[in-house]
């Protein structure tokens, strides 16, 4: 496992080349299925997440889970579409790649050997005899479309719609609390995970997931002696 | 008194670019003996303190970027501040690429680039206009005032311009031969 030091990056690509320089491989789809798991791994812990790009870093999640699903199983169907997408990903971190080598260069040179010109102003008083010759153009109306292009010019924010996302349910906090609740007590009935007053109905089905995931497991056994009887939870 | 002198005069006390058309207007010669006047100028500029510095069709006289650290003195500031690292990669982009869409500058980077492009924009690092092929977006191009930060006097000075376009051709080539 290769540890990556909690940077901010500036983007999805960014952390990818890093991640596959790291591991010293080029970039090609071998290298993209090896790295998924890795760039998953950054993302989740990731403590101060871009939020405006997190879309962009979860796009390339899919696609880099594409490659690898593909990798690991090599006879999986892609579509015309599934199959375009991976192709193009390639080329566009390589072209990535170039362009942020190119930046360096740029980083290099850029303000250091200024080639300057005169100011403005610097000589037009040269020019002007100290009389103020108004330009035949110069109207209010001009002025107003001369401001509202400055003003256009400027990009305006894009403000986008926000929308609150409810909190998901995760099998995983609850198959921990069952664990935690079998652990101080020796039997559990499931209808005392009810009595919880925060308990939605949500929260019930992931429960009895979380049940059955933990009798897979060989957790817990449980016992029901009738239809729709109480169930009830031992460890195993 | 040749061309090249009158050209030189007028982009002195001009001051800032001049386009090529202007300056045939003022001078009453046609646009080839204008450029073929720029060149002389060019030439003859070489061992001085001035640099006459291109781009499309415009051009500014300058001074030599051997010059800069004096000159910077006299102007007592810094003029580019930090860039940081997304302002440079999209720096890159156009200035390479030539005039470039904010969708190709997007795709590239993976990321949105509308905040690089306002504060470049804002520096008058990089120029935008309508695109022709689509109204309703912007295409990018460098400024000469960026040609002027970098120390170049035209883009075939940039580092690794011709590898650069020889590598962009190959790509090329490889999506052609892919699609």
């Amino acid at each position: 496992m290769y540890n990556v030091q909690v940077q901010h990056f500036q983007g999805p690509f960014e952390l990818l080349l890093e991640l596959i320089e790291q591991s010293k491989l080029s970039i090609n789809q071998i290298s993209l299925a090896e790295i998924a798991d890795q760039y998953l791994n950054y993302l989740k812990q990731m403590e101060r997440f871009p939020l405006k790009e997190v879309g962009s870093f979860i796009v390339i999640a899919a696609t880099l889970m594409l490659i690898k699903s593909r990798s690991l199983m090599p006879s999986l169907k892609l579509s015309r579409e599934e199959e375009l997408e991976i192709e193009d990903f390639e080329v566009r971190l390589k072209e990535y790649e170039r362009f942020r080598s190119i930046s360096r260069e740029i980083e290099k040179i850029l303000g250091k050997r200024i080639i300057f010109s005169p100011e403005e102003g610097r000589f037009s008083g040269w020019l002007e005899t100290g009389i103020f010759t108004a330009p035949k153009d110069l109207s209010i109306s001009n002025l107003k479309t001369s401001l509202e292009q400055i003003l256009n010019n400027i990009a305006t924010k894009e403000i986008l719609p926000e929308k609150i996302i409810k909190k998901t349910v995760s099998l995983e906090e609850k198959m921990n609390s069952l664990i935690k609740r079998l652990e101080s007590k020796i039997n559990l009935c499931f209808s005392d995970l009810k009595s919880d007053p925060e308990c939605k109905k949500v929260d019930l089905i992931v429960n009895f997931l979380a049940m059955l995931e933990l009798i897979k497991r060989d957790y817990i056994t449980v016992s029901q002696t009738q239809v729709f009887g109480e169930i009830e939870i031992t460890k195993t | 008194m040749m061309i090249q002198n009158h050209i030189e005069a007028l982009l002195f006390l001009a001051g800032e670019p001049m386009k090529i058309k202007k300056i045939a207007k003022i001078l009453g010669k046609n646009e080839d003996e204008i450029k073929k006047g720029l060149e002389e100028l060019e030439n003859s500029l070489a061992e001085r303190g001035l640099r006459l510095v291109r781009k499309g069709e415009e051009a500014v006289l300058g001074t030599a970027p051997e010059s800069s650290e004096y000159c910077e003195k006299l102007v007592k500031e810094d003029l580019t501040g930090n860039m940081g690292k997304a302002g440079l990669e999209t720096l890159a982009i156009i200035l390479y690429k030539g005039e470039t869409g904010k969708t190709e500058i997007d795709y590239i980077r993976g990321v949105n680039s509308a905040f690089c492009l306002r504060n470049l924009m804002v520096k008058g690092l990089i120029e935008r206009k309508i695109n022709p092929k689509n109204k309703r977006s912007y295409i990018y191009s460098p400024s000469i005032m960026l040609f002027q930060h970098l120390g170049i006097t035209k883009k075939e000075e940039l580092p690794n311009f011709e590898k650069f376009i020889k590598d962009f051709e190959n790509v090329i080539e490889q999506s052609d031969k892919n699609s």
